[in-house]
This record gives structure tokens, C-alpha cells and sequence, in this order.
């Protein structure tokens, strides 16, 4: 509307989400706020932290007396704990997953999505904060079991774990977007639960998470191809052991940041009012 | 209201809503809403007063026309720090507690960590929830989280206030309470807009009434014009001592319905008619002990429109 008549000037509620920018400090309340609303949810806390352990301590370490030694793509051989812990910081990474979708459920599902973005929070500073408390989690049950796994006399190098942990981030980024991807497209919660539900265990057992991906059938090696988790798993694999695979580690950031993209795009036209049932 | 001759803070310009279905959530709504006015937002269920709210606060953007916001009240790349907003369901996060709801709004709004601390606490005391404020959400009343809700959207100084049906499930001292603050902060200057069903209340504090029926405005004028466009009469009752004879009330017939019971008689009388008209009939035959004069308020000027079938006016 021109104001030819006067002197007010004006703006439109069309302008209002366009002009939202990226701000570190509205990510870091994000942040702060999603790290006190886990602090409420101690199941989740409880879970994330027993679960890999137990994988760990009772499965893995348990089927390493029947597996033995297993073989790599490039010929070398490494100890079986060695082989799955990477696939065990992968599950963690996947479970992961499950905070974003039921914060950003939350957000969407009572409005709390609109009156974020209108209070300045970007598409990006939304992610960001989302996966503050993943990143926490991830670095913290990686040392835990990098520290447990010592008890089994694996040994690594502090470098190599440390790069593991950045690897493993990326792919938080991945499965994080994913999640909220899955949030902004899905109204209905029950199909959502439904498709998590039936998506985290083929999503490992498809991938060489826990095995040697040559040792088994076709049909299996041929849905892995298909599989991020294949390409994440044994970027995070490679590096893990000291033999960085630098085409699965390109292909690991390659479509971190596409799930990215695409999450701030979905975010960015996404309802404001929700429509979930 | 014409393109280009709005000159208040919110101008809303031959707003519509259509949903994918085809339906008009609000159709062709405009109406320029200035500083310092508690407008209430009233209709049936189903009038469009939610989706109003939601297309006014940008929530939802119109399929046709346009909301125009005074550029000096409001910073697109923030929208909510100016605007206050409280929705019909709950928008709080069930995960936080009571105190760290309303201080996630402190902070989002700009508030340093120690001045959203403390605003935090004054406006739980607002609303009477600071000894609860370490409680979970969830383990609250309907009541009680609406209010948090209500904190929330009061907890920093906004130039707008958006309130979707804020009374729900509160009790009548509290409701008092809130639109009594409303009131205040329109005094300072606020743009207060507040939907509810209890017109009852709303009548007391509000300057206009905005009345939507299936998303059009039948009426967007001051609460006075309002009241005398819609309702006419007033109710009369006077208490008298002695016995009426059958000629007085023959002629309190012909002026006005009228009920007599027990020595006190209850007339519905035109606004504009003097109470000593009616005197003047009995005071020859009884004594009068009182006089009781009530003017109809908000919720019977709205069950007046109800009545009528689709008429539109606006002032």
C-alpha cells in the first residue's frame, strides 16, 4: 500500500518471514532451551545413554569370541569390536534421530513453530539448535565407549577418534534433517511413528554396520547400495581404524548437506498453523 | 475501508483467506486497528476469529489483500518481539517447566539473560502462577496453562497484543484480573485485540467490537454505536409500597412491556424514554422505594445480531 498521503510507512505480514535472518544468539537460546526440555524427559536421557552401552558390553562383545577377525575392503583384517563399534556409534547416530522428530513435532504440532520463526529464529538457526543436544549426546557416548572398548583391548589413536567424532556429526546432520523433514511433510503422527518405527533397524541391518557388506547376499548388498547409512558407516569405519575412505567420507558430507538444504527449504515454507491429527 | 486511506498502525485491506478446500476461512475483511484501543473479537464458533488472529499476526498468509503494519511498530525480521500472541489450543512447550516457558518468550523477545529473569518473575506474579513456577506444564490445570501461555505473551513490553480466546478456562477473579491489565496496557498505548465468548466481561473493558459471522464482518465500530445500533431498550424496575389501580396500568400497557409482581413492576422501555414519564403514571396511587434503570450490555446487543440473518454494516 503507498502512503502517498501520509507520512507512515508500512510493511506487510508478507515481509514478516522473509526477513528473518540467521542469528547466532537466537540458535544459542534454541540451544539452551532444547537442553532444558531434555532435562525433563529422562527416559530419552536414560536410553540414549544405556543403549549403545549394552550393544556394546553384551552383544558385540559377546559375538566377538564366534566372529573372529573380519576383513576389510582393501585387505586388511581387524579385530571383530573394532569392525562394530563404528556401526554401534552409527546406531547411536540413527536413534539420534528421534529427538529432532518429537522436539520438532512438539514445535509443530502447538504452534510453537510460528512463534519461533516470528521471534527472529531462522530456518538454519532452527536446525541448529535442534542438534545441539544430538552433538552433545554423540561426543559424549563416543568417548564413553571408546573408553569401555580400552577394557577389550582395542587401541586407536586419540586423532582418529577425535575425527570420528567429527565424521559421526555430519552424519547426525544427515539423520537430524531427515527428521525434520519427515515432520514437516508427515500431518498425521501416528503414520510419522509408524514410518520412524520401521525405519531405524532395516536402516542398520541394510548397511555394514555389524558385518562385513561382501559377506552377504546380493539382495542385501544391493539395498546397502542404496543406504546412507552404508556410506556413512564406513566413511566414520575408515577413518575409525586409520584408513580414511575419501569417497565415502565426500559422499557422507555430500548428502549432509543436501539433507540440510532441503530441511531449511521445507522449514522455510512450512505451516505456521498446524493441520496434525 | 479505502486503499491508501488508512492512516492507523494496522491496516488490514480487503483481507480474504481461502483454504485448499475451496472455503473462505475470513473473506474480504478490512479494518484499521489504532493504538491504544481494545478491540474484542467476538462471533460464533466457526465465525473466522482464530483465523483472523492467525492472518493478523502473519501466522497464516491471506489469499487475497493485504495487512499492513506501521513500519515504526513492528521489525519484519522480528515480528514477535512487538506482538504479544496467545492462541486458542496451548502453544507451550510441554517439555519445559512453567518458569522456563515464560522465560524462553523474555529471551526470544531480545531480553538480556538477568532482565528476562526478572520480567519473567513479575509477569508470573501477574498472572498467579509464581508458586507453581517450577512446575511441569503438563501437570497443570486448563486454566493454569493458559495463563502460562498468557505470561508469556505479556512477559515483554509489546506494541500488539493478539489474544485468542485468553479467558478460557480461567476464574472469573482471574479473567478480571487479565483484562484489567489489558485495559492498562491499551491506556499506555497498546494495540489490544481479544477474542472470547464471554461478552459479559469483554463489555466492560473493550473500546470496539469487531463481530465476524462465517469469516465477514457484519460489524466493526465502537462498542457505544454498537450497543445503540443493536439494542434499543433498556429494562426498568421500580419497587413501590401500596396497590395499583387497573387505569395505571392500562397506561404503563400502552407505553411498555411491562411484568408486575409483588409490589415491583419491570418495564422494557426505549433508550431515549425518561424515567419520569413512568413515574408520573403511579405516583398518584403508590409511594416508589426504588428505581432500578439496566442497559443491556455487549452479549445481549450480540444475541440481538444473532437474531438477525445477514446484515452487513460497518462504521
Amino acid at each position: 500500500m503507498k502512503k502517498s498521503s501520509t507520512t507512515l510507512s508500512y510493511v506487510t505480514t508478507k515481509d514478516f518471514r522473509n526477513g528473518v535472518r540467521f542469528q547466532w544468539r537466537k540458535a544459542f537460546i534454541l540451544a539452551e532451551n532444547e537442553l532444558k526440555a531434555i532435562r525433563n524427559n529422562k527416559p530419552l536421557l536414560v536410553n540414549a545413554f544405556f543403549n549403545p552401552i549394552l550393544y556394546l558390553v553384551f552383544f558385540m562383545a559377546g559375538l566377538r569370541g564366534m566372529a573372529g577377525d573380519i576383513q576389510i575392503g582393501n585387505g586388511v583384517e581387524i579385530d571383530f569390536l573394532m569392525f562394530t563399534l563404528p556401526g554401534i556409534f552409527m546406531m547411536l547416530v540413527i536413534s539420534l534421530m528421534g529427538h529432532t522428530v518429537y522436539r520438532s513435532t512438539i514445535d509443530k504440532r502447538w504452534g510453537l513453530l510460528g512463534y519461533k520463526f516470528m521471534n527472529g529464529i531462522s530456518p538454519l538457526a532452527y536446525v541448529s539448535g535442534l542438534i545441539v543436544y544430538p552433538f552433545l549426546v554423540f561426543i559424549g557416548q563416543t568417548f564413553l565407549l571408546a573408553g569401555l572398548s580400552f577394557f577389550y583391548g582395542l587401541q586407536y589413536s586419540l586423532i582418529h577418534l577425535l575425527l570420528t567424532i567429527l565424521m559421526g556429526m555430519v552424519a547426525i546432520v544427515f539423520w537430524c534433517c531427515i527428521g525434520i523433514i519427515i515432520t514437516t511433510r508427515v500431518n498425521d503422527y501416528h503414520q510419522r511413528d509408524m514410518v520412524l518405527g520401521l525405519l531405524q533397524l532395516p536402516l542398520l541391518f541394510t548397511a555394514p554396520a555389524f558385518y562385513a557388506i561382501e559377506s552377504a547376499p546380493s539382495y542385501i548388498q544391493m539395498i546397502a547400495s542404496f543406504n546412507p547409512v552404508t556410506y556413512q558407516v564406513t566413511a566414520i569405519r575408515s577413518i575409525f581404524i586409520g584408513y580414511p575412505d575419501f569417497t565415502m567420507i565426500c559422499i557422507t558430507v555430500l548428502i549432509s548437506t543436501g539433507a540440510l538444504l532441503l530441511a531449511i527449504l521445507l522449514i522455510r515454507k512450512a505451516e505456521l498453523v498446524s493441520r496434525e491429527h | 475501508m479505502e486503499k491508501n486511506s488508512c492512516k492507523a498502525a494496522i491496516c488490514v485491506d480487503h483481507v480474504s483467506l481461502k483454504y485448499y478446500n475451496g472455503v473462505y476461512g475470513i473473506r474480504d475483511i478490512s479494518v484499521a486497528l489504532n493504538k491504544g484501543e481494545l478491540i474484542a473479537l467476538i462471533g460464533a464458533n466457526g465465525a473466522g476469529k482464530s483465523t483472523f488472529l492467525n492472518v493478523l499476526c502473519g501466522l497464516l498468509q491471506p489469499t487475497e489483500g493485504d495487512i499492513y503494519y506501521d513500519k515504526k511498530i513492528i521489525d519484519v525480521s522480528t515480528p514477535f518481539h512487538q506482538i504479544g500472541w496467545s492462541k486458542q489450543t496451548h502453544a507451550i512447550d510441554w517439555y519445559l517447566n512453567v518458569y522456563d516457558n515464560v522465560f524462553f518468550g523474555a529471551r526470544m523477545s531480545g531480553m538480556k539473560k538477568k532482565e528476562a529473569k526478572q520480567r519473567t518473575l513479575e509477569v508470573l506474579e501477574l498472572v498467579g502462577l509464581l508458586e507453581l513456577k517450577d512446575r511441569d506444564v503438563d501437570a497443570l490445570s486448563g486454566g493454569q496453562q493458559q495463563r502460562v501461555q498468557i505470561a508469556r505473551a505479556l512477559v515483554h513490553n509489546a506494541s500488539i497484543l493478539i489474544l485468542d480466546e485468553p479467558t478460557t478456562g480461567l476464574d472469573a477473579q482471574t479473567s478480571e484480573n487479565l483484562l484489567n491489565h489489558l485495559r492498562e496496557r491499551a491506556n499506555d498505548g497498546v494495540i489490544v485485540i481479544v477474542s472470547s465468548h464471554d461478552l459479559n466481561l469483554v463489555d466492560a473493558f473493550c473500546d470496539k467490537v469487531l463481530l465476524l459471522k462465517e469469516g465477514k464482518i457484519v460489524t466493526f465500530e465502537s462498542k457505544q454505536q454498537f450497543l445503540a445500533r443493536y439494542v434499543d431498550k433498556e429494562v426498568l424496575t421500580i419497587a413501590y409500597e401500596g396497590d395499583l389501580p387497573p387505569v395505571a396500568i392500562q397506561q404503563l400497557e400502552e407505553i411498555a412491556y411491562f411484568v408486575e409482581n409483588d409490589h415491583q413492576i419491570r418495564l422494557e422501555i426505549a433508550r431515549e424514554m425518561q424515567v419520569g414519564t413512568i413515574i408520573r403514571i403511579i405516583d398518584p396511587y403508590v409511594r416508589v422505594v426504588d428505581i432500578k434503570r439496566d442497559s443491556p450490555g455487549l452479549r445481549e446487543a450480540y444475541l440481538e445480531v444473532a437474531r438477525e440473518k445477514g446484515e452487513v454494516t460497518q462504521g
